[in-house]
């Protein structure tokens, strides 16, 4: 489903390239970890693969398609769920799946079945700052599920959410790549690579340090272990 | 298209939902062309162009004196009282000026070759200065009056001359001098015809603060790179942003206008009156409000924080007001600040809506000013999405 290959990317004014000659591949149907810590080039890969960026060098497929010179083909297929929660406070939770729905000509039972995936139907009403921090994430996860994406770029969707909302996630998203989805799945956390994807690739500095399953990756189940080994213990504070 | 009005709509809703937003842009220059057209009412009025309080400190206490304070209460705009007696140095409650006729002032009158103090005036440090000289002149004027009333008195005995038709000429409420404005068009300049389109120009390009912060979050919460990994690109976000308060400040105009026409003479100010274009009044309008989000944009798009935004924006804001004429009439500046308002797009748009609102010009006279701040607008719009193309 994506093919990346010797991918660099340098952003100005820094001295250091955000990615450095990054190749790798994700199974469709699959899903994808990317670890890393701070500073790796998680979140430029997810802007390059948004088209929100321009590659320096290399390549970057999705589906056959070409993200540099067939954005409006690529941007069809990707449903993408930022970090932050990428939608407008002061609007419910119904508005705010109403414009996204018609800026991605989601039809109304998609838009019902995005709903009903992020169990939202009682919350609809509310202006979206009104609710928890676990159903601010499943909005924000209902929003990047309009329009029925094939690929699904998920940035650290787990932050800040109690257990049993992460819980939910987890097994929604589960569900979902069951389905036939694709997801990237970027994070800092080590259990749920674990738990959910079938490969992960470790960036480190901008470069791939680590690539294959968790079992192979951590035969022990020890990912964390791992995961320090190959990127080494110093702070990461930029 | 179908993109841009749903994210038109979904701007009006949010700016709908903030009310700091709204206060902004509506209550705030409502209210700045509620107290601006009473305060500056009589500034503007033909009936009493001078308002002066003096308290007159009688210390001679003659009848040459008692004439001069006589005529001094006639003449127009002053409100006096006359205190007999020694000279007091402290001003009474309600006064602005402290005038006192020295106790040799009949002596000194009569005496010739000379240039004798005859009165003392006193202000509080607090005063306004022009109220110093236009009391000068008054006071000058009076005592050519009283002069002149007892040359003529002594003349008109022996030339059979009747004083009655002498006292006329000297009468301040007969001036033989008829006022009128040029290229007005019927209309009377006043405070309305002044303050409402000042403010109004200052409520639209107040609109940065409430647009500069909402796009600056926006940004900031990943919404904009959101919709823009949905392909929608900085042009039709600045586009929607463009239309959704493009609208808003249509009806901004039709307030504060309305504001001017019929609450300000019902509170006794006076009545705006609108001119004879109304594609003058759109085609000004529409080009302040260009000019105006242009520079929010701009703002918008170079700030990084919401508090960089609002005090970004709400400075550029005062400062093109304060120099543009709209906070100090371009009238009573001096010819190099005059010559430096014109370089602010708040004062284009302010000689666009006097063109029509107290010149009478018709709607090919804002043509200058409305491509003047067309370009502005345009240009700062260019540059935002410059800024903005480089920076997701």
């Amino acid at each position: 489903m994506i093919e990346i290959e010797q991918l660099s990317k340098r952003h100005r004014a820094s001295a250091k390239p955000a990615l450095d000659d990054v190749s790798f591949s994700v199974a469709r149907g699959s899903i994808h970890g990317l670890l890393g810590p701070n500073g790796a080039g998680k979140s430029t890969l997810m802007n390059l693969l948004c088209g929100l960026l321009k590659p320096d060098s290399g390549s970057l497929r999705i589906a056959g398609f070409d993200v540099a010179s067939q954005p409006q083909q690529v941007r069809r297929l990707i449903g993408y769920v930022p970090q932050s929660l990428a939608f407008y406070p002061t609007l419910t939770v119904a508005e705010n799946l109403a414009l996204f729905a018609r800026l991605r000509c989601a039809s109304a039972a998609q838009q019902q079945q995005c709903v009903d995936t992020a169990q939202l139907s009682a919350h609809l009403k509310k202006p979206a700052h009104q609710l928890s921090g676990g159903l601010q994430r499943r909005l924000n996860l209902a929003l990047g599920l309009l329009g029925t994406p094939q690929l699904l770029l998920l940035d650290e969707p787990t932050v800040g959410v109690d257990p049993q909302s992460r819980h939910y996630l987890l097994n929604t998203l589960q569900t979902l790549a069951a389905g036939g989805l694709t997801i990237l799945y970027a994070t800092h956390y080590m259990d749920e690579v674990s738990r959910l994807c079938k490969e992960v690739t470790v960036l480190d500095a901008g470069r791939v340090v680590a690539e294959g399953s968790p079992q192979e990756l951590a035969p022990d189940g020890d990912l964390e272990a791992l995961f320090l080994r190959r990127t080494g213990t110093a702070l990461r504070d930029s | 298209m179908k993109n841009i009005l749903a994210l038109c709509h979904k701007e009006l809703l949010l700016l709908l939902r903030d009310r700091h937003g709204l206060l902004v842009m509506f209550a705030v220059p409502a209210l700045f062309i509620l107290i601006m057209s009473l305060a500056l009412r009589d500034a503007f009025s033909e009936q009493a162009r001078i308002s002066l309080s003096i308290e007159v400190v009688n210390d001679d206490g003659g009848a040459l004196s008692r004439d001069f304070i006589a005529r001094l209460a006639q003449q127009p705009g002053v409100q006096l009282k006359a205190v007999e007696g020694s000279a007091r140095l402290r001003l009474l409650p309600g006064f602005s000026e402290l005038l006192a006729t020295r106790a040799e002032f009949a002596d000194d009158y009569q005496r010739d070759g000379k240039e004798p103090v005859l009165l003392e005036l006193s202000q509080p440090p607090s005063g306004p200065p022009q109220l110093r000289g236009a009391t000068a002149l008054l006071v000058r004027q009076t005592l050519i009056a009283v002069q002149a009333g007892q040359l003529f008195a002594d003349v008109s005995e022996d030339s059979g001359i009747k004083p009655a038709a002498l006292n006329y000429l000297f009468d301040p409420q007969h001036l033989p001098l008829h006022q009128s404005f040029l290229g007005q068009g019927g209309v009377t300049p006043n405070a309305a015809q002044q303050a409402v389109p000042a403010w109004l120009i200052f409520a639209l390009f107040f609109a940065v603060i409430p647009l500069a912060s909402a796009f600056v979050t926006e940004r900031a919460q990943g919404s904009y790179a959101r919709l823009w990994a949905m392909g929608i690109g900085p042009v039709p976000q600045l586009a929607a942003k463009l239309l959704a308060y493009y609208l808003v400040n249509l009806l901004q105009i039709a307030v504060m206008l309305a504001i001017g026409v019929f609450v300000v003479p019902r509170l006794g100010g006076d009545a705006l009156e609108l001119g004879h274009s109304a594609a003058g009044l759109w085609l000004i309008g529409s080009a302040t409000s260009l000019c105006a989000l242009g520079l929010a944009l701009l703002v918008a798009a170079a700030a990084t924080t919401t508090t960089q935004a609002t005090l970004a924006g709400g400075a550029v804001s005062l400062l093109l007001a304060a120099f543009g004429g709209v906070m100090v009439p371009k009238m009573v500046m001096p010819p190099a600040m005059q010559t430096l308002a014109n370089y602010s797009p708040m004062s284009w748009a302010l000689e666009g809506f006097w063109d029509l609102l107290l010149r009478g010009e018709g709607w090919r006279a804002v043509l200058p000013e409305a491509a003047a701040l067309t370009l502005c607008g345009l240009l700062s719009l260019g540059l935002a999405a410059l800024l903005l193309r480089r920076r997701p």
